[in-house]
Formats: C-alpha cells, structure tokens, sequence
C-alpha cells in the first residue's frame, strides 16, 4: 500500500455507500444479486491493499478478483433478462460502483479524482433514471441522490486525508467524523426535501422555473465563491 | 499562513443544477425536490467558519548526539491549543533528507482543544549535522471546504550532530614534553617554578622543607607544566578528492573534513593548540589556537567553510604545498585527512616527516563493483602501505563504521593527558 493511497478506512465507506446505492436501484431479486455481487467484488478490490501485506501475490490475486468480479457484475446487469428501464439503471450503478472502486483502490494516482466524480455521476444518473423511468415513492429519489453524493464524498475525504496522512486512528477518526457530519446534512437536506413535497407536490411552469432560477444561482453562486 | 478554499463542493453544485433541470423536464416534483440534498451541500462550506488554527508542534529525538548508522526515535506531536475543534490536523514532518527515514512523518486527526496527537518514526543517522526543517500543518473545517495551511515553529530538538570522536591524540603532541616555549600553565615537575602556601594533598616532595625548617612556614613548589604543543589538521579538498561512494552518500572530502575535525576537536580537549588547513580549488588556513575548539578559527574552517566546497570541475592549484609548508609553526604536529586518490598527499606527507610527526587519517570510499574501481582501491591501499613503511602511521578509515575503531585498529591512537 503506497503511502499517499486514499484512506483504506474513507475508501471502504465509499465502496458500501456506492453498493448502498445500487442496492436501491435493485428491487428484483436478480437485480440485487447482481448488486452484492459488484458490492463484494468492489469490498474485495479495495481490501487488496491489505492483502498487499502479505506479499504481491495476495495482493494480484484479490486485485484480479474485485477486477473480474466487477466487470462480471456489468455483463451480468447489461444482459438480465429484464426491461431496458430496469436494466439501464441497474447497469449505471453498477458501473458507478465499479469505477468507484478502481477509483479508490487506486487504479492510478493521477486517475482517482475523475474516477471519483465519473462514479459520482454514475450512481446519481442511475437513481434518477430509475426514479424517472419506473414509479417510485416520494423519497426514493432524495434517498438516491443522498447516497450518490455520500459516496463520493466518502471517497473524495479518503483521497484528501490518505494524500496527507497514513492509515492509523487518527486517520479513521478524521473520516468518520467528516462522514458523521456529512450525513447529518445530508439526512436535515432529504428530510426537507420530502417535507417539501407536502408544499410542492406537482411541477407547473412557475414552480419550474423559480427553481431552475434558484438552482442556477446557488450553482453560480458556489463556483463564483470557490473560484 | 494560508488560508483558501478547496473547492471540493463543486459537483454538488453542478449535480443540483442538473437535478432541478431534470425535475422540471420530467415535471415530477418529488425528482425536482431531491435537489435540495446535492444545494445543501453544495453550501455547506459557506455555513462552517473557516479554520483559525492555533496548534504548537513539539518534535522529540532521543539522541541529539548519536553514532553514525544509529536508529534514533524522533516523535512529533501536535497539540490543539485553540478553544475550538479543528475536524482535520494533517501534519507532515520536514525531516532531513540526509538521513534515511523509517516510519511515516506525517498524521492526520482530530483535535478538540487541549487535545495532542503524536507521530513516532525512526532516522538512520550519517556523519555530519542534520537539522529538521518546520513541519507542515493543513487544518481543514468540517465541511472540507475551507483549509489552513501553515508552518509553526516546531519546540523541541531540530538537530542531530553526529560526529565521530577518536580516543585521544593522534600525534605525539598529547604527550606531555618539555619545550622551549614559555607557558604560563604550572604544575608539578623538576624546573623551579615558583612557590605557594602548602594545600592540603601537595606531594612531600613538593613542599619546601628548607623553608619549613627556617621559618616553619609551610610552602610548596610549583614546576612549569610541560608544553602541549601544537596540531595542524590538512583537509585535502582537491578536485580528485571529490570522490564518492554512491547517490546519496557523502563525498569522500566530506568524510576528510568529518574526520578531521574529530581529530582537532580531541586535541584541543586535551589542552593542544589547534590549526586546520584545506586546500583545493582554494586555500584555507586558520592558525593554531587555544581554548574551546567550537570557537576557535580551526572549527570553522573544519565545519563549515570546507563543507560548502563543491567540486568546480576547475583546475587544483598545485601552489598548495609551498604556502603550507611556510605557514606551519616550528614543531607542529600535522594530520592530513585525506582519501589519498593519487600520490601527491601521500609524497607530501613523506618529506614533512622527516623532521615532525606526521600522521594521514584516510577514509575509504572506494568500490570494488567494476575493473576500474578495484583498480583504484588497489592503487589506494598500496600508498597507505607505502606510507607506513615510510614511518608515517595512517589509520584507514571506512565510513561509516565508526572512526574510533579506525584509529584503535591502526594502533597510534590513544595519547591521552
């Protein structure tokens, strides 16, 4: 394990939250089946930097492992005998939780920020194609977005801490308290949202565009304050 | 200290954007509400205050004054002295690049206040003084959003000397020995000196019974202590010295310098004046004095100036010996360090011993990897023997095994007080 490697404690919370997510994509008991198997191969892709330990070889094999297990879960989802409409989703989440993986393992150093948000984009495009495509209840799509934006947050906080500190205590206790109150946003953010739909329970034209005015300047708003 | 925003929030923003643009295309507002979980936090940064850090950093080393090849443990620990939490200390310590580093120097925690985190790693130790640089700290708020970044002055050890020592005096000038020159030291001895109320523990042969027996005053007599002498350490600092082991390893002037003022700083222990000459690309000289040696103009030539010459690809000047030769004192011992890399110190060394004592402190930094390099510790071992079958003892030093057992193993150690 390279010493400036993402935080194996960060990365493994971004590769459950990654599989949290296709696991809400998959409804059918394939579908799930298809999830934990990308799910597990992603937990044993990572967990090669451990194996790393115990010599190359442990590390080749359980890197190989993840790698096919994952790629496995893709064939497996893109040819389900199910409708295109659960079959996309299920394949953007499990492709998401596949980058996610190689992003955080890493696959290269350079390559874990795009891979990151690549994933990011993944896993979102998966639950609100899913909440678009298929009838969903109320919180499912928040829900869906919450945990897109969770693991790539996870693996976003594991680049930054792992680039400047090694594993240990230190390490685990800076992520999990960067998570604790990662999710108490999150989770006041989704609790509003589903809230709201009492208030806003259809989309006309004014509603439409207020909110894509709003949404606009926020997004300006943090780039022109970030830039 | 610097402090900026890391922007890491961005593809919230971005993904909000297009959440909302979903929702209104799709017309479903349950699509259009789940955009308020990617805008918070998107401005969630703007909700967290940015970091003020106030953090001390202490580094610890447990042997400022080790052996060369020694393991040292150095400890870093970084407290929060602050009245608020910091969600994210990373600390990276600037160690010496001279020296191999075993462990990681860097840590990352949480620090509430008064609370301390602390890093622990090793240093394989080389010759020569080594000093720490400030550590960085990177402070970033709960959000990730904001970082501080900056570089405290560290309390604590910020160095290691690691010198090596040579049990007593190379050159016969540690021996005690009358000379011509006046010396204001006394002590006891056969020469008059002159006389003082008796102490108690004066030896009954030093008391001046005569007197006693005249006066019944009880005094003692006091001889001139016998002369020190006088010690010139020579650096040879010439361009075909400028040899080295490998990447990462100290030139072989390096190790002569090192050695040298080894040599001069055990001499000038002993109460022997001190000079040193380094002669290269330039010529250095500093005269023979008394007193502390770290103060004397021999220690700054010996642990500076000669440190600071770098190999020009230029010419020697081969005018060396002759200004040498004429600013030696009378009777001056004389040490050259020197890798021997050709026959020119080594002939030198030759002809001053024919009327003072001489001694040439060699190290090793030859290879035996190819025909070239065998040849050369082939050409070098043969001038040690040629020197001392000239009279001229060489204690042939291989660094980095420690210089003390060079000098014991070549046998013209050990003159003490």
């Amino acid at each position: 394990m390279s010493d400036r490697d993402p935080s194996l404690a960060g990365s493994v919370a971004a590769v459950a939250l990654a599989a949290a997510a296709a696991g809400l994509v998959a409804t059918t008991r394939v579908t799930r089946g298809v999830a934990a198997v990308a799910g597990v191969s992603a937990a044993v892709l990572v967990c090669a930097r451990v194996a790393a330990r115990s010599g190359t070889a442990a590390r080749v094999a359980c890197g190989a492992l993840g790698a096919v297990g994952l790629w496995v879960a893709v064939g497996l989802a893109a040819v389900a005998p199910l409708p295109l409409r659960v079959r996309g989703p299920l394949v953007l989440a499990v492709l998401g939780v596949l980058v996610l993986a190689f992003a955080v393992a890493p696959l290269r150093r350079a390559w874990t920020r795009t891979l990151t948000e690549a994933a990011f984009a993944a896993l979102l495009a998966a639950g609100l194609l899913r909440s678009v495509l298929v009838p969903v209840p109320v919180w499912y799509p928040v829900v869906a977005v919450w945990l897109a934006v969770l693991a790539w947050d996870a693996a976003a906080v594991a680049t930054a801490v792992g680039r400047r500190a090694p594993g240990g205590a230190g390490t685990r206790r800076t992520v999990a308290r960067h998570l604790a109150a990662s999710i108490g946003v999150g989770g006041a953010a989704a609790a509003a949202a589903i809230a709201g739909y009492a208030v806003v329970p259809t989309v006309d034209s004014t509603v439409g565009v207020t909110a894509l005015v709003a949404a606009a300047v926020v997004a300006v708003g943090v780039l022109a304050v970030d830039a | 200290m610097t402090r900026e925003r890391t922007g890491r929030w961005r593809p919230a923003a971005a993904a909000a954007l297009f959440v909302v643009a979903l929702g209104v295309y799709v017309a479903d507002a349950a699509v259009l509400l789940a955009a308020v979980v990617p805008a918070a936090y998107a401005a969630y940064p703007s909700l967290v205050r940015p970091p003020s850090p106030s953090v001390s950093v202490e580094r610890a080393v447990a042997d400022c004054s080790p052996e060369a090849g020694e393991t040292v443990a150095v400890s870093l620990r970084v407290r929060n002295d602050g009245t608020s939490p910091l969600a994210a200390v990373a600390v990276a310590d600037d160690a010496p690049g001279s020296l191999g580093v075993d462990g990681d120097t860097r840590l990352a925690a949480p620090l509430a206040p008064g609370e301390s985190a602390t890093t622990e790693y090793e240093v394989t130790t080389r010759h020569g003084v080594h000093e720490w640089g400030s550590p960085s700290v990177v402070v970033r708020d709960r959000s990730g959003g904001h970082e501080t970044t900056r570089s405290p002055d560290t309390g604590g050890d910020d160095r290691i000397e690691c010198r090596p020592t040579v049990p007593g005096l190379l050159c016969r000038s540690g021996a005690p020995r009358s000379g011509r020159r006046a010396s204001d030291a006394r002590g006891a001895g056969s020469e008059f000196g002159h006389v003082r109320e008796y102490r108690r523990g004066d030896a009954p042969a030093r008391v001046d019974w005569r007197r006693f027996a005249a006066t019944g005053d009880l005094r003692t007599v006091v001889s001139p202590v016998p002369q020190r002498g006088t010690l010139v350490v020579c650096v040879d600092a010439r361009e075909a010295a400028f040899r080295v082991r490998g990447d990462d390893h100290p030139t072989a002037v390096a190790h002569a310098a090192t050695a040298g003022r080894a040599v001069a700083a055990a001499a000038a222990e002993r109460g022997v004046q001190v000079g040193a000459a380094a002669f290269g690309t330039q010529f250095d000289w500093a005269p023979p004095t008394g007193g502390r040696f770290e103060r004397s103009p021999a220690a700054s030539v010996l642990d500076d100036r000669v440190a600071d010459w770098q190999p020009t690809g230029g010419e020697t000047r081969d005018d060396w010996r002759q200004p040498l030769r004429s600013l030696l004192p009378a009777g001056a011992d004389v040490v050259f360090s020197t890798p021997l890399p050709d026959g020119t110190v080594a002939a030198f060394a030759r002809r001053l011993a024919a009327d003072r004592s001489v001694v040439v402190v060699s190290p090793d930094v030859t290879q035996s990897d190819t025909a070239g390099t065998r040849a050369a510790g082939l050409e070098r071992r043969h001038r040690v023997r040629t020197l001392r079958n000239a009279g001229v003892p060489v204690v042939d030093w291989r660094p980095p095994a420690p210089l003390t057992a060079a000098v014991e193993r070549s046998g013209v150690g050990g003159g003490s007080r």
